[in-house]
């Protein structure tokens, strides 16, 4: 019911000004003739009200009958980037389409640009070859926040030929856009990837079993002597060393809060804080991928990332968190991140995931707090965890002076951020190299 | 997709596609939306964004509004001089600006556009000059300071001719200067608004300023047809204006739908509602009259009478028994088309003044003395009303000169409006006899009162002297004259006239006048004016108003007031000794003077009237309401009860030629329904249902498609539709419905042919799919289906294409 008073809404008929203009001016002539008695005021009036009610009438008869067909050239971009999209209209009626003008409807959040003439196209029957039905158009859409956001119906607007009279149509229905947030670099490796060997030890199984269990693999200078093996060396008469254990899926954490917060706390400038928490979230999640890492993401609000399939291989079942492989988990974070959304706070436990994600790991691994509006205590809960993570780096933006003195006392590195404020400036900050360094 | 050629050439078709500079699409296919909106800039195209031809469209547009401008304007001046030199001076004009715009300049773009306005006001003077004052111009188009003086002095004289000059006007220089000069002008502003400052609509305001001359001037207003042509330019301009703005589509059919259906409605609307009448001047102030300002007082007259609404003009007092005609003024010059007034020699006066001598009266005559207190309300003139013949005159604002010959009282710089005086009347109360025996020794002042115009019908002066036959003396024959009006054949209509194509003074409607016998004041008076300057006396026209209806008396002194509907005419016979003698010849309006001593008991020449004329003797002032009532509303009112039944029978049977179509489609639905119900139909018939419905809605149904195309394509038709309705188990139900009526329809077509007769559950799968689409196409496209079921026209070929697989 409320789809149909939205369309109903779109197809209203509005006289443009001019029409107004007419059907007002031709009011006053009605009513002075009306006066005076005239004839020709009274004709006059009668034709300048009835041009718009018969241009109504007009464009509610020959209402346009299209289909559309909408193709983004990427589906996925990036937030500051342009996108563009293809239209195929086609018109389905029996009549040639009158002059059109077409826009696709779009959320506030998305550049595109305002009515355009629409080639008229033929009519649908004498299409069968020359596709004269058919018309080809392009538009481009500028992005500047990360969402997920729908473009379309296609929005047809229809002048009767005077111009008195618009009427918008909306054809076809709507097509998603990923703008997933932009990436900042944040340099080289900056983290000890051995420190963080991994618990998933990969069982190579033999099906022919011989005598040497272990592998051996040729000597490369560099080699230290020490792990010569000298019966393969003997074997295949050419130095062979041992073959270093293939290394397992090094894992980091990232907390992310998600959590609207209490009423109070919350107010518009919460918005751009959660923004540049999401943008730290991707630039800081992409980076560790990148170096390798399996990253596990959590929330502080209800589960709304979806990582890779089967989660079990990390042994993360039933943990409400999403795992991200490399190499190609970045996008698949990127594109969860687009669609992001501060909730309201429900009973989740984030310091008990984090705990149980960092517990069955034998070292510390990377860990990344980013704080915005979430509930003081469960957060203070998980200052506890900052033990199990090595570095454990906990991002403030937007001040929260009691967390932030209740992490720095346990352990964690502590960074304050501000709305707006660029990844790589907060990365930086950070300091990551030394504290590994450090800690080493 | 893209890459199909045939398609991608058609996004990018240049805007403006009659410049014939479609590009291609594959180079710029990368384009936004807002470039292809603007591709109209790149070829072929002026620096302005607007190509040469939508250019010369408006241009050719605004050239039609002011050939129609100047379709309104016919009847304002006689001659076609003054239409053809008005088209000159607007095709000049519109043709400098255009041409100017047509240059194509590659260096500066901008600057033929900057130069056009200018061009064409130098070409507008240059034409001006070169029609109305060459002889003082450079090589006869280019003005001196002369030719400004010329100029000046030709708006001075237009002005006093405006005074002189009733409508239509005579072509003299001054007023076609003056129509060539404003018409120029308006082409010009035209020519700013609509290609300089774009807004083309707004010529629509210049159109009505311009169009208030001939509605304010013209007798019955402006005519339908020029209003109509006005508004046809009016519209073409707007289209052309469209066309500029929402591309190239020509959309003809739709365009000429709308404008033919709103003008042809209004028109029938218009001329044929009650209460609403063709009236030009004289009604423009709703409350007050104007009366006599330029123009042909007479021809006013009528429409003043005709005023849907009579208004109050004056109110007076008057110490007379019986008062008199409230005279304004007198016209006693034919010009061939309109009665005019001539002015004589004037004595000015501010204030107050006394006039001593009546023109023409010599001593022997008895005179009286009233004294009259007007004041006057809602009517502005330059005449001012006053009993005849006036002796002394104060309380009047304003400077005012009296006319020695027929004592009118003209004001020069102030009206009648509201104006309050007193005036003192010498009343003249001639006798029978006195004016028997005045004999023809006429002046040489009353010479022009027996001109006659030189084409005078025969049958005024045939019936004339039929009328005077036995008569010997002038007065005798004024008296035969007024008697023949009386007699009983001759009715008073202020509308017979205006139907009967006679509203006018000129003699040739005098002539229809006599053999119709039908008219007002305006007939009657200037009839026996003429028939009476035929016999040979001096007679002019008086006009004025009634004396009104009494609203009270104090002492020996009573008040009347005078509405609009009092406005008279009535003729003046001039007899030696004696002077301006009024007779009434008007059926049924004021009082028949009588001058016969035997009964004459009083002292006025409106005294009591015979009994032949009036029923009432106290009835002094019959207003012609109640006669006009008789005479012209109950007529009125059967011709319009009739021709509301006319109207009524016309749209019954336009509406049930409408309905016809539907009626046919919707039982030849039952009918197809009711075959497959009953088992006698095949798929055959339900699916060219479903066709039909299709095409009915404005959906294609080519014949070439195959049914499972069709079939999915109307699927697609209501499961891609926007919005809730039809709900998503409806659109479920119908693609089933359709896939089963399909699926039979397949199986009829290519199977064994011994099924012969389809399944009758497709009745309900056909009503499925029939109401879903009905649903899909939403209420306008519905009722359009349902109204004008194209299918009935296509029915033939397809149901033969159709039957063809199966025999």
């Amino acid at each position: 019911m409320k789809g149909t008073r939205a369309r109903s809404a779109a197809q209203r008929q509005r006289p443009t000004w001019r029409g107004a203009g007419l059907a007002v001016a031709g009011v006053l002539s009605m009513a002075g003739a009306a006066q005076l008695g005239r004839v020709d005021l009274l004709v006059l009036g009668l034709v300048l009200v009835l041009l718009p009610l018969a241009a109504a009438i007009a464009i509610t008869v020959e209402k346009p009958w299209f289909s559309v067909a909408r193709v983004f050239e990427s589906d996925v971009v990036t937030a500051g980037e342009t996108a563009r999209a293809t239209l195929t209209v086609r018109n389905e009626s029996s009549r040639r389409s009158a002059a059109l003008r077409w826009r696709d409807a779009c959320p506030a959040e998305l550049q595109t640009p305002g009515f355009a003439p629409l080639p008229s196209v033929g009519e649908h029957a004498r299409a069968s070859r020359d596709h004269t039905d058919t018309a080809v158009v392009h538009y481009s859409i500028g992005t500047t926040v990360r969402g997920i956001f729908t473009l379309g119906p296609l929005l047809v607007e229809r002048t009767d030929p005077f111009g008195l009279m618009r009427a918008r149509y909306p054809v076809g229905s709507g097509k998603p856009l990923v703008v997933v947030p932009r990436v900042d670099d944040l340099g080289d490796a900056d983290l000890d990837v051995s420190r963080s060997e991994g618990y998933e030890h990969e069982l190579v199984k033999h099906s022919i079993p011989n005598a040497d269990e272990l592998i051996a693999r040729d000597y490369r200078p560099g080699d230290p002597m020490r792990r010569v093996h000298w019966r393969a060396t003997a074997r295949h008469d050419k130095l062979m060393v041992r073959q270093e254990e293939p290394r397992s899926n090094p894992e980091s954490w990232l907390l992310i809060d998600t959590d609207a917060g209490s009423t109070e706390r919350r107010s518009d400038a919460s918005s751009p804080r959660f923004e540049t928490a999401v943008a730290l979230a991707a630039s800081i999640g992409s980076h560790l991928i990148d170096q390798g890492f399996v990253l596990g993401v959590a929330e502080t609000a209800p589960l709304q990332l979806q990582g890779r399939s089967g989660s079990g291989r990390a042994g993360l079942t039933g943990l409400p968190v999403a795992a991200y492989d490399p190499p190609g988990g970045a996008q698949t974070l990127l594109t969860g991140l687009a669609g992001l959304q501060q909730r309201e706070r429900e009973n989740t436990d984030p310091a008990a995931v984090l705990a149980a994600a960092l517990g069955r790991n034998q070292q510390a691994v990377p860990t990344f707090v980013i704080i915005v509006d979430g509930d003081h205590d469960e957060l203070a809960a998980v200052s506890a965890r900052g033990s199990m993570g090595d570095p454990a780096v906990a991002f403030f933006v937007g001040a929260r002076p009691e967390l932030r003195d209740l992490f720095e006392q346990r352990g964690w590195i502590c960074v304050d951020a501000s709305a707006g404020e660029a990844p790589h400036e907060i990365w930086r900050r950070a300091g990551i190299r030394s504290a590994a360094v450090q800690h080493g | 997709m893209r890459s199909g050629g045939g398609r991608a050439s058609v996004p990018l078709r240049c805007s403006m596609a009659d410049t014939a500079t479609g590009r291609a699409g594959g180079s710029a296919s990368g384009r936004a939306p807002t470039a292809a909106s603007r591709t109209g800039v790149d070829p072929g195209v002026s620096g302005r964004g607007m190509t040469t031809t939508s250019e010369l469209r408006l241009s050719a547009a605004l050239l039609a509004v002011m050939a129609a401008l100047t379709l309104a304007l016919a009847g304002l001046v006689t001659g076609a001089a003054w239409w053809l030199e008005l088209l000159l001076v607007s095709v000049v004009v519109l043709g400098v600006a255009a041409g100017c715009r047509a240059i194509p300049s590659a260096r500066h773009p901008g600057l033929p556009h900057a130069l056009a306005p200018v061009a064409a006001f130098v070409a507008l003077v240059m034409v001006v000059t070169a029609l109305f004052a060459p002889q003082t111009a450079l090589f006869g188009v280019i003005p001196t300071p002369s030719t400004i003086a010329q100029f000046g002095e030709l708006v001075v004289r237009s002005r006093t001719s405006l005074y002189t000059q009733g409508v239509p006007a005579d072509p003299v220089p001054e007023f076609l200067f003056l129509l060539v000069g404003v018409g120029g002008l308006i082409a010009f502003v035209c020519d700013l608004l609509a290609l300089v400052v774009r807004i083309p609509s707004a010529v629509g305001l210049l159109m009505a300023g311009a169009l208030i001359a001939p509605a304010a001037l013209l007798n019955s207003g402006i005519s339908p047809v020029a209003l109509a042509a006005c508004l046809v330019a009016y519209l073409l301009l707007l289209r052309a204006d469209m066309r500029v703005k929402r591309g190239t589509v020509p959309e003809i059919a739709s365009s000429f739908t709308i404008a033919a259906g709103a003008i042809v409605v209004a028109l029938v609307i218009g001329t044929t509602a009650p209460g609403f009448q063709q009236v030009g001047r004289q009604s423009i102030p709703a409350a007050g009259v104007m009366f006599g300002e330029g123009g042909a007082p007479l021809v006013d007259l009528g429409a003043d009478l005709r005023r849907p609404a009579a208004v109050p003009v004056m109110d007076y007092t008057t110490t007379a028994a019986a008062p008199g005609y409230l005279q304004m003024t007198t016209l006693d010059v034919f010009s061939g088309t309109v009665w005019r007034h001539t002015r004589t020699a004037s004595d000015f006066f501010t204030s107050e003044t006394t006039v001593t001598r009546v023109p023409g009266l010599k001593p022997g005559v008895k005179t009286g003395t009233a004294v009259t207190k007007i004041q006057v309300h809602d009517l502005t003139s330059q005449w001012l009303p006053a009993p005849y013949p006036v002796s002394r005159l104060s309380g009047l604002n304003g400077s005012w000169g009296v006319e020695r010959d027929d004592l009118t009282i003209a004001g020069y710089t102030a009206s009648t409006a509201d104006q309050s005086y007193r005036v003192v009347t010498r009343t003249v109360e001639p006798t029978a006899a006195r004016m028997r025996e005045s004999g023809d020794d006429y002046p040489r002042s009353v010479q022009r009162d027996l001109t006659l115009p030189p084409d005078m019908p025969p049958i005024i002066r045939t019936t004339a002297e039929q009328v005077m036959a036995g008569a010997t003396t002038a007065y005798d024959k004024a008296i035969a004259l007024q008697a023949y009006f009386h007699d009983g054949d001759f009715r008073y209509s202020l509308d017979a006239p205006r139907s009967g194509g006679y509203d006018d003074d000129t003699p040739g409607t005098i002539a229809k006048f006599l053999v119709k016998k039908a008219g007002y004041c305006v007939h009657f008076a200037a009839a026996m004016t003429l028939m009476a300057r035929e016999l040979g006396i001096p007679a002019r026209i008086g006009v004025g108003y009634l004396p009104g209806d009494v609203t009270g008396s104090s002492g020996h002194s009573t008040s009347y007031q005078v509405s609009s509907d009092d406005l008279h005419a009535w003729p003046e016979l001039y007899f030696p000794g004696v002077g301006w003698v009024q007779f009434e010849p008007t059926v049924g309006r004021g009082t028949v003077p009588n001058y016969e001593p035997a009964k004459s008991t009083a002292v006025s020449p409106t005294d009591e009237p015979s009994a032949s004329a009036t029923a009432d003797p106290r009835r002094l002032v019959p207003t012609d309401a109640p006669i006009a009532g008789d005479g012209t509303s109950s007529p009125d009112s059967v011709a319009a009860i009739s021709s509301s039944g006319t109207v009524a029978a016309v749209v019954l049977l336009l509406v049930a030629l409408m309905l016809t179509p539907a009626i046919v489609r919707r039982r030849l639905r039952a009918r197809r329904v009711g075959a497959v119900r009953g088992g006698g139909g095949t798929a055959t018939t339900a699916w060219s249902e479903v066709r039909a419905t299709a095409l009915d809605l404005g959906l294609a149904a080519p014949m070439t498609e195959t049914p499972r195309a069709f079939a999915d394509r109307l699927s697609r038709t209501w499961n891609e539709a926007p919005g809730s309705r039809p709900d998503a188990a409806t659109r479920e139900a119908a693609s089933l419905a359709i896939r089963r009526l399909q699926d039979a329809l397949e199986h009829e077509r290519f199977g064994p042919p011994d099924r012969s007769a389809a399944d009758p559950a497709l009745a309900d799968d056909l009503i499925a799919v029939v109401g879903t689409l009905g649903a899909t196409a939403g209420f306008a496209r519905r009722t359009r289906a349902a109204l004008m079921p194209v299918s009935l026209f296509e029915g033939r070929t397809a149901t033969a294409a159709s039957a063809g697989p199966v025999a």
